[in-house]
């Protein structure tokens, strides 16, 4: 290519200038490259391929623009003459990959010409590709061009070189008063940040735009729908198709009040055959309503569209300034949605170059600047939609389901056009047969209840082994001896069925009997842990309204209660097992009350039915292997959970024993280890805060063991050790509002970072409700709701929370919303994200706090990390994060980076701060109440810049780098306080000799006990100089 | 009015306002909360002062009401309405005793609040001063730190020895080794001096501390209990001979001893206690 010297240079204008910003932010990248590409049957002649190509600049001026940044300013310029030879490959093998990277190659705008060519050979065909950058054309400008070119083409293969007519460049006229007007009051009070879809993922740290594309074409339903609309709401194709549009984007939670860019030619009357950058974006501001029908919003887009169009002489890049911006973010101020309607007329597409066939060839230049990108291209009998989109915030898979979404939308809404659109569903069939799938659970219930099974096995083989507590080995036909013997002295006591009995019981074979016993008696049990505090004891004990409590050695109820002693399972008298008796637990009885840890307001009581239970245990039974093992289960979990019946129960449905573990097994994984090798247990049970905590003991001994995680979120890395050490390892998700676990999945040997909680178990049902109720299709973050027969029938004695917590769906019937955010993966199994609480926009930003932490972890140094919003995420809020990094403190200095590095700037924590260890809940989970409140009363008592690395002046910075070394903590600020920072009174007079050292001033230990931040001994210092 | 010297103003007001006292002895850099990081979450509409402990050598002759003293003439001479009284682990012994002597002075007694309060006895002495030989392992030679423990075992076991005259043994025992150590460790001799003088103070604090009964001022207070069960109630109450100890109400929370004034329900409670208090005065 060549070039000759340029005219004068004229500042670029403001839509110039955008354009080229995004070639600044996204270096190397071509999203702002157009194409022109063709196929030609047989050769193109190189010679009047070469003529024709060298014409064409020459007729258009603008062709031969090129732009120059200099440090101040950007500037575009003429150049007399530019010379284009055409690169020339042999297109064997990946031709559409060959057109893409030759037009993804990005342009500069450093002088360089903006357009260049490829020849493309193929066997029986030549391939043509004009690159151009959008400063200098547009789609209508490649239409303009290829009729040109194969007319100087022919011309010349004809032996005519004519002189070309030249056209100067046309320039747009300012926007008139009125535009400007009409989009300040268009765009008034619109803010971006509700345009997210419920299925796109946090923009990555660096925007790259690396784009990829769907196509489909429309079903002759849907299409048939398109076309009868256009004559039954009199509105054109193209406004049908863009209120469909809406109505699916604002499905996947867009909106309500949402935009859509939409290309519109802005070449006056005058400019018709203008070639260049004369394409705007014009914003469509939708109301899309969930109440509105579908034939309101078609009129009320066509309005929009209208208006759009009769304004469109406003650039998109002039209207940045009248929108309030959400976030740090650049991209997408206005619109994060294209709707791109493209009318086939049959010619544009086949046509003849010298007589040989041709037919245009789509060239995407792999990028996309846009969240997602609908070009939709209609004739009569078919539409086609082609959807481009980003990969950093949305998968393929994502958009593949979102085109034959839109195409199911159509066909729902051509029999609906006034209901609703809310209520209308943007399920595609894919979403129904893999949702569908995974929900069909049903299967019968064969067993009444648990007693029911243990009891079968106690009577075929009373002498096998049913609990292993430490040296007592405790038989079926003891096990059930010891039962009736507690249900008669329960009855004795005044127990009647209905009645709750309380557990005050340490796991073991006596707490097997109680249960057993309890059931007997045809009451259910009230599980309490004796670690708990006696006010939460009496409370639980006053609610449920227990009529006994059952009292292990050395343990008290609370109060004046009436009690007996956990039986003594050795010495209950004998009775043959009746199988008879079992009766009194039916299905719909209770089995058991148990109140959730509470972690705020009061405990609250769940009552569980027989029914629930034991479909359950049963499909548990079978799931996990317990039903084909030799090997006994390990019963390790605290019983005031629900998980620990499953420890107890599973293996005396199926004639296996199971093993009483101690509560330190739990933390220390030596003596983990030691029950493991000693029983060969092969079933365990725990948190990944557990496994986290006795991995390095276990691993060499879980090959070939199962082992459930539950509670909270697996991390892939732990996970990864466990599956890699041979384990066969599950990953358990489940209220205890629907009984135990309610969803499983097996996890595979390679994890990766997510590991999903698998599918509904037995007679279980699983949806995902966006915020109005609807159930969400695949890929849709959304409450995870509970169905089926594990749900509970409400919270004991609290109609307001039951309410609350409790519904009914009119397909999936009774269930719990469980305050979980999750997603259906395109395999039908769920993903789980975290609690909804801790799913928060931030100033705009949706954050995924999770997500963070996830990072976080990853580093080498840190053994584990909590990140929460401290404050107003409205307002003044801030994310704080707290780490573990005891192995190697100093760490705490490059977290900043390392999170830098690798999140998306609105999402990197403002604040590290070490601990040594996280507070727990009762249930083993990290309690993100207690370092909220921690995070805030660091706050207060570091002031209100504790952000900043160090403090204003000299004296200050000298005491802070004296804290960080004395204290070994690089990460310190101005406001750090000496005592919480690890620091003691033996430091603290290290310390003040240092000062003194340093400074020549005296302080004396108080000074430093009372001014523990390095600012505030800076003023102490001040004082006294 | 100064500043006042044996307190430590931790939430100022205006002269005119109540003042909330704690007792504690907080300066070592413990790894417990301590009545600063539960003041803020009180919401308080007066002031808060903590007790600073005067520095004195631990010994059998100190006087319990001379010790009290300056703490007292302080409080009179500002002229403030004590609301209430709070004290921590051995300093409730302290806020008892407080509270019995400022409860005369002034129309309404004040609310006492107790945080796992602790009688002082052999053990306790015993269990803080391996404590202070912890925080300074880094400069005792192993040698030392077992010439210092073992001298604390032999001293505990001894038949009849009273709780100060253990602290003033002990204190004896640590003053030349603890500071040949700190000199050792590179601190010069006035801040190896403070730092001794300050395990002094502490032990004094505790031997004055054993020798208060407590129990009437603790009659009308609340107790805070945490979940340890070698603190507070916890522990007297699994003390032969100890038990019963009369309190006018308990509050028991599941958080460990040294959470116990940094966690947030329990400053809920206290807020609740000393509103309620105020509210019935008006």
């Amino acid at each position: 290519m060549t070039a000759g010297a340029a005219e004068a240079h004229v500042r670029a204008s403001r839509k110039e200038t955008a354009l080229w910003l995004l070639d600044d932010l996204v270096p190397g990248s071509g999203a702002n490259n157009l194409s022109l590409a063709f196929r030609v049957a047989g050769r193109l002649d190189p010679t009047a391929l070469a003529a024709a190509l060298d014409l064409l600049p020459r007729r258009y001026e603008v062709l031969r623009t090129v732009f120059h940044r200099t440090d101040d300013a950007l500037t575009r310029t003429i150049l007399p003459s530019l010379g284009i030879e055409p690169e020339q490959a042999a297109g064997h093998g990946d031709e559409r990959g060959t057109l893409t990277a030759f037009v993804a190659r990005p342009f500069r705008a450093d002088g360089s010409p903006l357009l260049r060519a490829l020849l493309l050979h193929g066997p029986d065909e030549d391939v043509f590709c004009l690159a151009l950058h959008h400063a200098i054309a547009d789609v209508q400008s490649t239409a303009l061009l290829r009729a040109q070119l194969v007319e100087f083409y022919e011309a010349a293969l004809a032996g005519r070189t004519p002189e070309p007519d030249p056209v100067p460049a046309w320039h747009e006229p300012e926007p008139s008063e009125q535009s400007v007007t009409f989009w300040r009051d268009t765009m008034a009070g619109f803010r971006s940040s509700g345009l997210e879809l419920w299925c796109e993922k946090p923009a990555p740290a660096t925007t790259t735009l690396e784009g990829d594309e769907v196509t489909h074409v429309l079903s002759p339903e849907a299409h048939e729908v398109v076309r009868r609309l256009q004559r039954e709401l009199r509105a054109p194709e193209s406004v049908v198709l863009l209120t469909a549009y809406a109505v699916l984007l604002a499905g996947h939670g867009a909106g309500p009040d949402l935009t859509i860019g939409s290309p519109v030619n802005s070449r006056g009357r005058e400019a018709a055959g203008a070639v260049g950058y004369h394409s705007n974006l014009v914003t469509l501001r939708l109301l899309t309503e969930r109440t509105a029908g579908f034939r309101e919003l078609v009129g009320r887009a066509r309005r929009v569209f209208m208006e759009a169009m009769a304004h469109a002489d406003m650039p998109a890049d002039e209207l940045l300034d009248v929108i309030e911006r959400d976030g740090s973010g650049w991209r997408n101020v206005l619109f994060r949605h294209v709707f791109n309607y493209v009318p086939f007329t049959a010619d544009q597409r086949t046509f003849t170059v010298a007589g040989a066939a041709a037919e245009l060839v789509v060239v995407e230049n792999g990028f996309s600047q846009f969240d997602l990108e609908f070009f939709v291209t209609s004739d009569r009998n078919s539409a086609t939609v082609r959807a481009a989109f980003y990969t950093g915030v949305l998968d393929r898979a994502d958009v593949e389901l979102m085109v034959r979404r839109y195409d199911a939308l159509l066909v729902a809404v051509g029999a609906a056009l006034d209901t609703p659109v809310g209520s209308l569903s943007i399920w595609s069939p894919e979403d129904h047969a893999i949702i569908e799938a995974a929900n069909a659970t049903d299967q019968p219930i064969e067993l009444t209840s648990v007693l029911a099974g243990f009891t079968e096995r106690a009577a075929a083989d009373p002498d096998a082994l049913a609990v292993r507590d430490g040296d007592q080995l405790v038989s079926y036909g003891r096990l059930w001896c010891a039962a009736v013997h507690t249900a008669e002295r329960l009855t004795a006591a005044g127990v009647r069925p209905g009645d709750v009995v309380a557990l005050l019981v340490p796991r073991g074979a006596a707490l097997a009997a109680a249960v057993f016993g309890t059931w007997l008696a045809g009451a259910s049990y009230l599980p309490l842990d004796p670690h708990h505090p006696a006010e939460r004891i009496a409370y639980q004990l006053d609610d449920a309204g227990a009529r006994v409590v059952v009292t292990g050695d050395g343990l008290t109820a609370p109060g004046d209660r009436r009690t007996i002693p956990a039986p003594d399972v050795d010495t209950a008298p004998t009775v043959p097992v009746d199988v008879g008796t079992v009766g009194v637990a039916g299905p719909d009885d209770l089995a058991y009350v148990i109140y959730t840890s509470g972690s705020t307001g009061r405990p609250k009581g769940i009552p569980i039915t027989h029914r629930s239970l034991v479909n359950h245990i049963t499909d548990y039974a079978v799931r996990f292997g317990v039903v084909t093992t030799a090997r006994p289960t390990g019963w390790l979990s605290t019983y005031s959970f629900d998980t620990s019946s499953l420890e107890l129960m599973m293996p005396l449905l199926h004639g296996g024993h199971t093993v009483v573990l101690p509560d330190e097994a739990r933390t220390d994984g030596a003596l983990l280890a030691e029950e493991i090798r000693a029983h060969d247990i092969g079933f365990l049970q725990a948190t990944p805060t557990t496994w986290r905590l006795v991995a390095d003991r276990i691993t060499d001994l879980v090959s070939g063991r199962t082992l459930l995680s539950g509670g909270e979120p697996l991390p892939g890395g732990l996970a990864a050790t466990l599956t890699g050490a041979g384990a066969e390892l599950w990953n358990v998700y489940g209220p205890t509002e629907s009984t135990i676990w309610a969803t499983a999945g097996r996890v595979p040997a390679d994890p990766g970072d997510r590991v999903d909680v698998g599918t509904p178990i037995a007679n279980t049902r699983i949806f995902i409700a966006g915020p109005n109720g609807e159930s969400l299709p695949i890929g849709l973050r959304g409450e995870l709701c509970v169905a089926g027969v594990g749900v509970a029938s409400g919270y004991h004695g609290r109609p307001d929370l039951t309410a609350e917590r409790f519904g009914v769906d009119s397909q999936w019937g009774r269930f719990y919303r469980s305050g979980d955010v999750a997603r259906w993966l395109p395999d039908g199994r769920i993903d789980l994200l975290g609690r909804m609480d801790r799913q928060v926009k931030l100033r705009g930003n949706r954050i995924e706090l999770g997500e963070i932490e996830a990072v976080l972890s990853d580093h080498p140094d840190v053994e584990a990390a909590a990140v929460l919003v401290v404050g107003d995420p409205a307002a003044d809020g801030s994310l704080a994060a707290f780490v573990q990094v005891s192995h190697r403190p100093e760490a705490m200095g490059e977290l900043w980076e390392y999170a830098r590095q690798r999140l998306p700037r609105a999402v990197v924590p403002h604040r590290f701060l070490a601990v040594d260890a996280f507070p727990r809940t009762g249930s083993d989970k990290v309690d993100y109440l207690a370092l909220a409140d921690l995070a805030v009363r660091q706050s207060a008592a570091t002031g209100r810049d504790a952000a900043g690395p160090v403090g204003g002046d000299a004296l200050t910075a000298t005491l802070t780098k004296l804290f960080a070394e004395l204290l070994a903590r690089p990460d310190l600020n101005a406001d750090a306080h000496f005592f919480t920072s690890g620091g003691h009174s033996l430091l603290a007079a290290t310390l003040a000799q240092r000062i003194k050292d340093e400074t020549g001033v005296r302080l004396a230990l108080t000074d430093v006990f009372e001014n523990p931040t390095p600012a505030a001994l800076a003023g102490r210092l001040r004082g006294l100089a | 009015m100064p500043s006042p010297s044996v307190w430590n103003v931790v939430l100022d007001a205006a002269s005119d306002a109540d003042v909330v006292l704690a007792t504690d002895f907080p300066v070592t850099g413990r790894n417990e909360g301590g009545f600063t990081d539960l003041t803020p979450s009180l919401g308080l509409d007066c002031a808060l002062w903590q007790t600073v402990a005067p520095a004195r050598v631990p010994g059998p002759g100190i006087d319990q009401d001379e010790y009290l003293a300056p703490w007292l003439a302080e409080v009179a001479a500002s002229g403030r309405t004590v609301r209430a009284v709070l004290g921590y682990c051995a300093g409730s012994v302290f806020a008892g005793a407080l509270a019995e002597r400022i409860a005369v002075r002034q129309p309404t007694p004040p609310q006492v609040v107790v945080f796992d309060p602790e009688l002082v006895d052999v053990p306790t002495v015993h269990l803080q001063f391996g404590r202070v030989i912890g925080n300074m392992t880094a400069v005792l030679t192993p040698a030392e730190v077992d010439e210092l423990a073992g001298a604390a075992e032999r001293l505990a076991a001894r038949p009849g020895i009273t709780p100060v005259e253990f602290a003033a043994e002990l204190y004896a025992i640590f003053e030349p080794i603890g500071s040949a150590a700190l000199r050792r460790a590179g601190l010069d001799e006035g801040y190896a001096g403070e730092l001794v003088a300050l395990v002094g103070s502490f032990m004094t604090y505790l031997g004055v501390a054993a020798g208060l009964d407590p129990r009437p001022g603790w009659s009308r207070a609340t107790v805070i209990t945490s979940a340890s069960p070698a603190s507070g109630l916890n522990r007297m109450r699994a003390t032969p001979g100890l038990a019963p100890i009369g309190v006018a109400d308990e509050v028991r929370f599941d958080v460990e001893h040294r959470d116990l004034l940094r966690t947030p329900e329990v400053a809920t409670t206290v807020a609740g206690l000393l509103g309620a208090g105020s509210q019935a005065r008006r």
